[in-house]
C-alpha cells in the first residue's frame, strides 16, 4: 500500500522533478486538462495551469485520505466549545472562504478584532493571518483559531480538546479516515495529526481559473487590466504575481517573499499611530516602522470577500478604488481615530494616490471581478459535507 | 497525567550511583534525587483560585483563577564552595530536557482556568551535597520557545501556555480581575518574549528577541531537602492598579512593551520595561524562600 522507500525519501525539488519522469511514463496519472505535480506518496495536486506546486511540509506529506479527513475536520462543529461553529463558519466557500463580517464571531459570541481572511490560495501565502512574521505553516496557525483565548475562536481547551478528540476517536468514520490518513501511526487519533489533516486540505484550495487566467476579460475588463498593472496605479507592486499578492511562497523559490505594508487606513491625530486597537505588525515585530503594517492578501475572488481591509473598514469595491485614489484614507473629527492617512509617515512609498475617471473606476472594477474563480467558488470536493452551510446561489448541482 | 506524590517521587529518584568524580582526591560522587519544592501564594495566603482582599496598590479585591509558570537551568548551590550544581530533570510529562512547568492552578471544579492537575515540583538528581542556595530561570529557554507549539513534547503541548498570535510560550501566566464584585476590570500577568525576529526560513525559529523576558532568580538559604520557594502573586502585584486598565491595551499587563500597566509588575520580577522603571528596586520581589 506504501509508496517504495525511494519515493517516500524524496522531497519537495526532488519529488517535482521525479515526478516528472514518472509522469513520461504513466500517462494517466498525468492525463486530464491540467498539468499536475506529484508530492511525496503520489499525490497529486490539480493544478491551474502555470501554477507551481504549493510549499508541502516534509513531516506531512498529502494524500487523499488526509485530505478528506482534513475536509470534514474544517467543517466539523464539534470542534468547537459550544459544538456550534466550525472552521467554516468564519471561511464559508461560497464568500471564497470568509465571511462577509467586519469581525468574525467566535463560538461564545466574541467577536474577532479583525477581518476573516478568505482562504483562497494560503498555500501560496509565505505568513499567515493579517500581521505575523512568525506564522509560516497551517498546521502552527491552526493553534490560534482552535485555542486562542483573546479572544475566544473556537474556544477549545486542555480539558475539552481531548474530548473532542476521543469523540473522533469513537466516531467509525474519522477512525477510519485517521488510521487510513496515517498508516504509520499506531495512534492516529492526535492532536499533531488533526492539525496536519487540516493543513492538507487546506492546501487544496487552490484557485486559478478565473475568467482573468482564461483569457475571457470583457473590454471593460481588459482596460481595468491595464490600469491594475500601470505606474499610475502601482496596484501590482503589493497585488502582484500569480495570485496578486505580494506575500509568496511555493515549492519552487529558493527565497520566500515575506512582505507588509501600511496602506495609509489611519493616522491617528496625525501621530502617525494606527489605532491602539490594532497596529499590525509592530504588535509582534517592536520594530516602530511597522506600525500600520498588514499582509497584502491576494485579490483573487476578491468580488466575493467584502469587506475589506484588515478591520473589516472598507464596505465595497468601488470605496476601495477611492481609497488608493487618495493616497489613504482620511477620518473627520470628532471620530476618535480622525486623521488624514495619506500623511501617515509609514505608509508605502508607492502609494501616492492617482487621478481615475469614472469609466475608468468601472474598468478597474470590472477587472477585480473577473478574477472570481466559479469553479473553486462551486467545487464539490471543498464544500461542507455535513450541509451546514450552503453553496453559492449561483452554484448548479 | 496525575499528579505524583512527593514520597513517590523521592522513592522513585532514590537511587545511588557510583560516579568517578573528577576532583583532585578522586572521591565517588554520589547522585541522588532532590526535588525543589514550589508553593503559590496570594499574600501570604496558600494559593486557591477565587477572591482575595488588597492586591495592589488600590487595596482592591483581586480574583485569581489560573496560576502556572516555567521554570529551567536550576541550579542548587553548594554550601562548601558556592560552586552552582546543574540539577539534572528527569524526563515527565511536566518536564522535558531541563524544563519544568509548574502548575497551581486545578481546573474548572477548582474555580480556575486550565486542567485539574497540578505540578508543584522540578525534580532530578544532582550530586549528593549540602546546599544552602537555588538559582532557576522563570521562562520557556529560547532553543525550545518557538517551536511548533502544534507538535511540541509535554509540558510545551498545554495550550493554555501557548502564545502564538506572538510567537512562543507564555513563561507566567496570571489570569484575574480587580474589584470583581465593583467595576470588574480583566487583569492577568503574561509575561513572555516580545519583538522577536524571524529569520526568513521557515525551518528555522525565531532569532533573538529584543525583549526576552525571562526572570533569573537566585535565592539564598535554601536546603532543597527543608525549604520550599514560594511565589507570591500579592507581591507581585503590588505595585499595580488591578482595577485600572489602560483603555485599547491588553488586560492586565501581557508583556507589551508600550503597555502602562507593565512597568510595575516587570519592576518585582527584576525586568526592564520600555515605559520605564517604576522603581529603584533591584533584583526580584516574586519569589522567596520558606
Amino acid at each position: 500500500m506504501n509508496a517504495p522507500r525511494s519515493v517516500r525519501k524524496i522531497k519537495g525539488r526532488a519529488a517535482l522533478i521525479g515526478a516528472v519522469c514518472l509522469c513520461l511514463f504513466q500517462s494517466i496519472a498525468c492525463g486530464g486538462g491540467s498539468e499536475s505535480a506529484a508530492g511525496v506518496q503520489g499525490y497529486v495536486f490539480d493544478l491551474p495551469a502555470g501554477f507551481p506546486a504549493p510549499q508541502v511540509p516534509a513531516d506531512n506529506p498529502m494524500n487523499a485520505d488526509k485530505v478528506e479527513l482534513g475536509r470534514r475536520l474544517f467543517y466539523e462543529q464539534g470542534l468547537s466549545t459550544g459544538g456550534n461553529i466550525s472552521c467554516a463558519t468564519c471561511h464559508q466557500q461560497r464568500m471564497a472562504f470568509t465571511d462577509g463580517l467586519v469581525g468574525g464571531v467566535g463560538s461564545t459570541g466574541e467577536v474577532n478584532r479583525r477581518n476573516s481572511m478568505s482562504l483562497t490560495n494560503t498555500a501560496y501565502q509565505a505568513t499567515l493571518t493579517w500581521a505575523n512574521h512568525h506564522l509560516r505553516t497551517f498546521e502552527e496557525q491552526a493553534t490560534i483559531p482552535l485555542f486562542g483565548e483573546f479572544p475566544i475562536e473556537l474556544g477549545l481547551d486542555d480539558t475539552s480538546f481531548p474530548n473532542a478528540l476521543a469523540g473522533l476517536k469513537a466516531d467509525e468514520t474519522y477512525a477510519t479516515l485517521f488510521r487510513d490518513a496515517f498508516p504509520e501511526s499506531g495512534n492516529p487519533v492526535t492532536k499533531e495529526n488533526l492539525l496536519k489533516a487540516i493543513g492538507a486540505f487546506q492546501r487544496t484550495l487552490i484557485s486559478g481559473n478565473s475568467a482573468f487566467d482564461r483569457g475571457a476579460l470583457s473590454a471593460s475588463a481588459l482596460r481595468g487590466s491595464q490600469l491594475f498593472f500601470s505606474e499610475r496605479l502601482e496596484c501590482f507592486h503589493c497585488h502582484g504575481g500569480f495570485n496578486f499578492s505580494s506575500s509568496l511562497d511555493h515549492e519552487g523559490n529558493l527565497l520566500d517573499e515575506i512582505a507588509f505594508h501600511n496602506n495609509g487606513l489611519y493616522n491617528v491625530g496625525g501621530t502617525g499611530d494606527y489605532p491602539a486597537s490594532d497596529q499590525g505588525l509592530i504588535e509582534v515585530s517592536g520594530n516602530d516602522g511597522d506600525m500600520g503594517k498588514f499582509k497584502a492578501p491576494t485579490l483573487r475572488n476578491i468580488e466575493l470577500t467584502a469587506p475589506y481591509m484588515h478591520d473589516g473598514s472598507i464596505a465595497t469595491l468601488e470605496e476601495i478604488v477611492d481609497h488608493y485614489a487618495a493616497g489613504g484614507r482620511t477620518i473627520e473629527a470628532p471620530d476618535p481615530n480622525a486623521g488624514d492617512g495619506s500623511a501617515n509617515p509609514h505608509k508605502d512609498v508607492l502609494i501616492s494616490g492617482f487621478i481615475i475617471s469614472a469609466q475608468e473606476r468601472q474598468d478597474l472594477i470590472n477587472f477585480l471581478k473577473s478574477l472570481t474563480d466559479w469553479e473553486f467558488v462551486c467545487n464539490p470536493a471543498l464544500s461542507d459535507p455535513f450541509g451546514n452551510i450552503p453553496p453559492h446561489a449561483s452554484c448548479t448541482p | 497525567m496525575k499528579s505524583i506524590g512527593v514520597a513517590r517521587a523521592f522513592a522513585a529518584l532514590l537511587v545511588l550511583f557510583a560516579v568517578s568524580s573528577c576532583s583532585d582526591d578522586n572521591l565517588i560522587a554520589l547522585q541522588r534525587g532532590y526535588a525543589v519544592q514550589f508553593a503559590g501564594l496570594v499574600s501570604d495566603d496558600p494559593f486557591a483560585c477565587g477572591t482575595y482582599d488588597n492586591i495592589g496598590t488600590g487595596t482592591d479585591e483581586f480574583y485569581v483563577d489560573d496560576f502556572r509558570f516555567f521554570v529551567y537551568d536550576v541550579q542548587l548551590r553548594r554550601a562548601d564552595n558556592d560552586a552552582l550544581v546543574a540539577l539534572d530533570l528527569s524526563e515527565t510529562p511536566w518536564q522535558h530536557d531541563g524544563l519544568a512547568m509548574i502548575d497551581f492552578e486545578t481546573g474548572l471544579s477548582g474555580g480556575c482556568n486550565g486542567t485539574t492537575a497540578t505540578n508543584t515540583l522540578a525534580f532530578g538528581t544532582a550530586p549528593e551535597a549540602e546546599y544552602d542556595g537555588v538559582c532557576f530561570t522563570m521562562g520557556v529557554p529560547f532553543e525550545m520557545n518557538h517551536i511548533d507549539a502544534g507538535t511540541a513534547p509535554a509540558p510545551l503541548n498545554g495550550v493554555g501556555m501557548q502564545w502564538n498570535w506572538n510567537g512562543g510560550y507564555k513563561f507566567l501566566r496570571i489570569d484575574g480581575q480587580g474589584d470583581p464584585n465593583g467595576t470588574p476590570v480583566n487583569w492577568n500577568v503574561h509575561l513572555g518574549s516580545t519583538s522577536c525576529t524571524p529569520t526568513g526560513d521557515p525551518s528555522t525559529p525565531a532569532i533573538a528577541c529584543d525583549n526576552p523576558n525571562r526572570v533569573q532568580v537566585c535565592l539564598d538559604s535554601y536546603d532543597p531537602d527543608q525549604n520550599v520557594i514560594v511565589a507570591d502573586i500579592g507581591d507581585l502585584l503590588s505595585g499595580a492598579d488591578v482595577s485600572v486598565n489602560t483603555a485599547a491595551t491588553a488586560a492586565g499587563c501581557q508583556s507589551a512593551p508600550d503597555d502602562p500597566e507593565c512597568p510595575a509588575v516587570f519592576d518585582l520580577l527584576g525586568l526592564d520595561h520600555q515605559v520605564g522603571p517604576f522603581t529603584d528596586s533591584d533584583g526580584q520581589g516574586f519569589f522567596s524562600v520558606q
